[in-house]
């Protein structure tokens, strides 16, 4: 039972010196059926099994490196030193977490080796030998000892990529393979081979022995470096190993001795990298404390950065500072081999560059250096020297078909793999069975980006399913968006109340509430709505005025925090809506059952009853939980005809009347205040309820009584944003709309300036007036177009804790509210949930946790909700273009458009009547026209494409074709493809594929 | 952190329910009437007793039955961080005044009146479980010292981390932000003096489990104080040549 001896282990920190004790024991066992062993502590473990072919021992880098090999092949009968990973838990705590759930994993025979405990694998560290040598001699010992122990049973083979233990473990007579030679003896998992992350090009590996010998120091030294800092590593490797052939592409990365020095004396900047939708070619970096982005231009410059990369960046002297670009770039076709082909991009980027310039100086002149005016303002440009930490996920897309290709398939190939994000570069993948991923959709990760290389290495994870099927293309945006979308857990299901539909409200719980159920409260929701988590009710009172309740289904009853199905909410945020389907924050139990404030039943609600004035003044306000009885679920169609149909005179058309009355006022007074009407263009589908295929698309349309059930939740908002924050000054969960940042108008304005419009920025409320100004008599459309576009320029609302922003900054741009939050949806938010718990907790009748007290902690909830609300957003919209696609499927149609934006060598047409929008180029890449007779020249003080005999503007209104049809280049992607039809007549040659 | 890995075992290499290494010894300093090192782990503690002796602070004094004085000091070298605690600080005297009760329901008091024991704690060196340790260390120089009990006193810490109980915490696993349960036992008689919860909370339904899992540490404890008191006594005949 007791250990036999122990040793000290130092540990140093900064200036500490930890002791700790480590104890080994000898009651560790092998974990094989191999051995019979008495003494072994826990069986828990699946044992490796005596039918194996052999063991394997992996190394540290490969259980790194390979993780997506061993978890998607069926290797079984696999070792796993505690060395190993202890090494990998420094390293990554999410492959730490990887390979534990592999070690779990019943059928896979993996097992867990405690070799540092044990007492005749345990290594002291030599003097002199570095912590890296100390764990390959423990790894290489513990190999020794299975060998021995399992001499003539079983073969044991170590499988590493680190030269000098191959060469090590081949002294001690070990066993000991690559991890490319291993796989080259699967014969029956061809696949297995594509699955693996190439550290560097493999015909080094296949190379004859003596040149091996030769690049032996080399090999070692990259592989060391590796381990340590990635960052570094193709740097060093390009000065190893210089390769005549290839000439770097891009610039070296500074040290991290250099990044680390620069970023303390300021020289250079940290900050998040974000790339432009519109060209990939161009990002901006924001950094902390800094009001302006940089702005990065140029492959070069970029330096091998993806989307969402932690950044160091220098700044450029201001000569070189430019404007952000005015060209749509998106990444061509076919793979660039040759340099000159390469060098011809990048200097004709530069030439762009220079063109931009050139523009840029001259307009400088004309204006006296006045440039904010003008719409376009000089930013600060900068490049990237460093990558802190990258941003990885797996990557969902399809592979790019050439002819190349399709003429190779079966041999091991490198491919290109196309992202479905536009804003992450194309991927080379190396694969035996091209022809079976043809066509489908796949799932790739990113490895690493060699100075050499054109475009980023990496490989292959998984196949989803073929491309153009509805199902797995909505998987895909699930996946892209980073949603949730696996079916809730047992431990969750088990957080509902036992007896499910049947549950009822519990006696003692209506004792504690106060009784609504015979008030006339009713709820007006979309046709077709399951989840309902709001209802109203009025009641004229003796003294003129009015009591209005605003009723919000009781989540936090079912929902209590720190339960399995709490963490479950708080990670899933929010409930995501696609166009046919819906997931769910919360179990469909509770969010349409048990929580939803269905007609005719009894339900839990948290309510907020004012008592207004005729003219909606609000006399006094009453917050509390109560039990109600929903007396009609309507929708808003139903409502609005009620409200109509003045001889319709029961109780709820005159409730609905005497609402409508007080909500016209409380919008008056919103309006007043400065609220802004935006618009977007939502659509929707009707889709067939046996195929879910979309029938038709419509533009969703607002009804009074929409307005109605607005008003009241805006009110019951604010006012609940008052009381938490009153409670809780620095911890309330609150939500804020910044105001638009400076320049964020220009271009709007300078386009609206050609139609002699313009808009007052300086407020909400000047806006609100000169955005109802704006109509043209020729275009009906023009002021939604001009409200669509008014609400690009906006930032986004966020969710915050009071505690980190000034009072002053709570205000709700759009709203016109100085304090605002979300109370009214806890069903759909999880935003709601920590509200309701926090006006609970205001109110008295609950008290509040520690961590909704903690307004750092409140402020990380915020973030997370923003993340996911955005991501959230981003699938809908996704969707949405999915179901367009699908429509738009073998049709041809001709519909009216609007130009929304343009730029230097195309323009962006937007088609209201299916929310479709859609680039149209008027010159190639190589930057001749593409509309024979036309030369159109980019007119950049107006926003204007001007050619002899025609311009194109903003706003203007153009007639285009609607077709989809498969691409080649993009792996048969289907697109949607604008033409323009007039006023330049059929130009088919040009259109281009509308972005999905 | 994960305090106890998949295979069973914690950071240091133990099971869940191993104690640390347990060392004492007994007569250690000649000058006081009775004195013992205890080591477990890396914790160390010396204690010497002095007494029963005459009383030094008149007010203090019993007519009936002798007093407990306890003093107990931390060495500034003893923990990572170089630290400088005086006596006089609140949890030095909060530790000893638990410790102090404690002793007062075995020691047989009332065989001394008006006069004073003297327990002097120095913590050598700290990694987890000092409290035990000091009581067990106390056990051992009383006894040392000839003072008449009723039984030993043993001591040893316990908690419930990463939803399994552990016996015998070392420092990194106190600091983990569970709770810590120490259990005082008679093992003779195997009833609880002192029992002491502190720096988290603990549920209802885990709490029998741990303390069950704590008697049974204090028991094993025990056992081993037997033993080095019976092989000190075995020492000391044997050099005055007695047997």
């Amino acid at each position: 039972m007791k250990t036999k001896s122990f040793i000290k282990r130092t540990k140093k920190g900064d200036v500490l010196r930890i002791v700790r004790e480590h104890y080994l024991r000898n009651d560790i066992g092998a974990g094989t059926e191999l051995l019979e062993e008495t003494n072994v502590y826990r069986p828990e473990y699946t044992p490796l099994t005596a039918k194996a072919a052999h063991y394997l021992v992996l190394d540290t880098n490969i259980v790194l490196h390979q993780i997506d090999a061993l978890e998607q092949s069926k290797l079984t009968n696999v070792i796993i030193l505690s060395t190993v990973l202890d090494e990998v838990r420094g390293n990554s705590m999410k492959t730490y977490k990887r390979i534990r759930k592999l070690c779990s994993a019943q059928e896979r025979h993996f097992y867990v080796f405690s070799n540092e405990h044990h007492r005749d694998t345990y290594v002291e560290r030599l003097k002199g030998e570095s912590v890296n040598d100390r764990n390959d001699r423990a790894i290489m010992v513990a190999t020794q000892w299975y060998h021995n122990r399992l001499k003539n049973k079983m073969k044991v083979i170590l499988i590493t990529n680190d030269k000098e233990l191959i060469a090590r473990s081949k002294k001690n007579n070990l066993n000991v393979q690559t991890i490319f030679q291993y796989a080259k003896t699967l014969k029956n998992q061809p696949e297995f081979v594509d699955l693996l992350y190439h550290p560097q090009d493999e015909s080094s590996e296949d190379e004859d022995e003596d040149e091996n010998n030769k690049q032996k120091p080399k090999n070692k030294k990259t592989n060391e470096i590796k381990m340590k800092d990635n960052t570094n590593q193709s740097k060093k490797k390009a000065k190893t190993k210089p390769k005549p052939k290839k000439t770097t592409i891009y610039p070296s990365h500074y040290s991290e001795m250099k990044l680390r020095e620069g970023i303390s004396n300021n020289t250079l900047l940290q900050g998040v990298i974000h790339f432009n939708r519109n060209n990939f070619l161009e990002a901006h970096v924001t950094v902390e404390g800094q009001v302006k982005d940089i702005l990065i231009k140029g492959r070069q410059r970029l330096n091998r950065t993806i989307d969402g990369d932690h950044v160091v960046v220098k700044l450029l002297s201001k000569k070189k500072w430019t404007t952000q670009s005015n060209q749509i770039i998106e990444e061509g076709g076919g793979e660039i081999e040759t340099i000159d082909e390469l060098n011809k991009i990048i200097s004709k980027m530069d030439q762009n560059d220079k063109n931009n310039k050139t523009v840029v100086k001259k307009s400088q002149k004309a204006k006296g250096g006045n440039n904010k005016k003008q719409g376009f303002s000089i930013r600060p440009t900068g490049k990237v020297v460093g990558i802190l930490k990258r941003k990885l996920r797996p990557y969902g897309g399809s592979i790019e078909i050439d002819e190349f290709t399709k003429k190779n398939g079966g041999r091991n190939e490198n491919i290109l793999f196309v992202p479905m994000d536009r804003k992450v570069p194309k991927i080379r993948i190396k694969t035996r069975q091209v022809d079976r991923l043809v066509g489908k959709r796949i799932v790739v990760v990113f490895d690493h980006w060699d100075q050499n290389s054109y475009y980023p290495n990496g490989h292959y994870v998984k196949t989803l399913g073929d491309i153009g099927d509805k199902e797995i293309e909505s998987e895909l945006i699930l996946i892209e968006n980073q949603v949730r979308y696996s079916p809730f857990c047992k431990e969750v299901l088990d957080c509902l109340p036992l007896k499910q539909e049947k549950w009822q409200i519990p006696p003692e719980e209506i004792k504690k509430r106060k009784d609504l159920r015979e008030y006339n409260i009713f709820s007006i929701d979309p046709p077709g709505c399951k989840d309902i988590d709001d209802a109203l009710h009025v009641i004229p009172l003796q003294n003129g005025n009015y009591e209005v309740g605003v009723h919000i289904a009781d989540v936090t009853y079912f929902v209590k925090e720190g339960t399995a199905v709490d963490i479950e909410a708080s990670e899933r945020c929010t409930t995501v809506y696609l166009v046919d389907r819906r997931i769910d924050m919360l179990p469909p139990l509770l969010g349409e059952n048990l929580c939803s404030l269905h007609e005719k039943v009894e339900r839990l609600a948290f309510s907020c009853i004012w008592e207004l004035t005729p003219q909606s003044e609000i006399v006094n306000t009453w917050y509390g939980r109560t039990v109600i009885k929903s007396k009609a679920a309507l929708s808003y169609g139903q409502a609005q005809f009620r409200k109509d149909n003045l001889k319709m005179n029961d109780q709820i058309s005159k409730d609905i009347r005497n609402l409508n009355m007080l909500a016209k006022n409380l919008r008056a007074k919103r309006v007043q205040d400065g609220a802004l009407q935006l618009a977007s263009p939502e659509v929707h589908f009707s889709l067939d309820s046996e195929t879910q295929e979309p029938l038709d698309v419509e533009i969703y349309k607002i009804k009074e009584v929409n307005h109605l059930v607005e008003e009241f939740m805006l009110l019951a908002n604010i006012s609940v944003a008052k009381k938490i924050q009153a409670t809780f000054p620095s911890s309330a969960m609150l939500r804020r709309h910044p105001s638009p940042r400076d320049g964020a108008f220009d271009n709007l304005l300078a386009c609206l300036a050609n139609v002699n419009c313009s808009l007052n920025i300086e407020s909400s409320k000047a806006l609100a007036d000169s955005l109802d100004k704006c109509h043209l008599k020729s275009n009906p459309y023009f002021n939604t177009l001009v409200r669509i576009l008014t609400t690009r320029c906006m930032t986004q609302a966020v969710y915050f804790s009071s505690g980190t922003v000034e009072y002053s900054d709570y205000w709700h741009y759009g709203l016109a509210s100085p304090i605002y939050t979300h109370f009214t949806s806890p069903i759909r938010r999880y935003a709601d949930v920590v509200v309701h718990r926090m006006l609970a907790a205001s109110i008295g009748i609950s008290s509040i946790s520690k961590r909704l007290s903690n307004k750092y902690e409140v402020e990380k909830i915020a973030k997370v909700i923003n993340h996911c609300h955005r991501m959230a957003q981003s699938a809908s919209r996704d969707s949405i273009s999915l179901h367009s696609l699908i429509f738009f499927k073998e049709k041809l149609m001709d519909e009216d458009g609007y130009v929304i934006n343009v730029k230097k060598n195309a323009f962006i047409v937007l088609v209201p009547h299916y929310g479709v929008e859609g680039i149209i180029y008027v010159s190639g890449k190589d930057g001749k026209s593409k509309v024979p007779n036309y030369n159109f020249h980019f007119n950049e003080k107006k926003q204007m494409l001007i050619s002899n005999k025609l311009t194109i503007k903003v706003f203007d209104k153009v007639k285009v074709r609607v077709e989809s049809t498969k691409t080649v280049e993009h792996g048969g992607n289907i697109k949607i493809i604008l033409s323009l039809l007039k006023p330049l007549r059929i130009i088919s040659e040009y259109s281009h594929s509308f972005n999905k | 952190m994960e305090y106890v890995n998949q295979e069973g075992l914690r950071i240091d290499g133990r099971r869940v329910n191993e104690l640390r290494k347990i060392q004492c010894k007994l007569g250690v300093l000649k000058r006081a009437d009775g004195s013992a090192l205890f080591e477990q782990g890396f914790t160390r503690v010396l204690v010497a007793v002095y007494g029963p002796r005459e009383i030094t602070q008149r007010r203090k004094k019993l007519h009936d039955k002798a007093i407990i004085n306890v003093e107990y000091s931390v060495a500034t070298f003893s923990m990572t961080r170089r630290k400088k605690t005086s006596k006089r600080n609140k949890i030095s005297q909060e530790i000893a005044n638990s410790i102090r009760k404690s002793f007062e329901t075995v020691i047989q008091l009332e065989l001394f009146p008006s006069s004073q024991i003297d327990i002097f704690i120095q913590v050598l060196q700290a990694d987890g479980g000092i409290i035990p340790a000091c009581i067990n260390a106390s056990t051992l120089a009383l006894i040392d010292a000839g003072v008449p009990m009723t039984d030993y006193l043993c001591s040893c810490s316990c908690s419930f981390i990463d939803e399994e109980n552990l016996l015998d915490l070392n420092h990194l696993e106190e600091d983990s932000g569970g709770a810590i349960v120490t259990v005082t036992l008679l093992p003779e008689y195997n009833k609880i003096t002192l029992l002491r919860v502190y720096s988290a909370r603990i549920k209802m339904k885990n709490f029998e489990a741990i303390l069950k899992l704590g008697q049974n540490g204090c028991q094993r404890i025990a056992d081993l104080m037997k033993s080095a008191i019976k092989e000190h006594t075995i020492n000391q005949v044997n050099s005055r040549g007695i047997l």
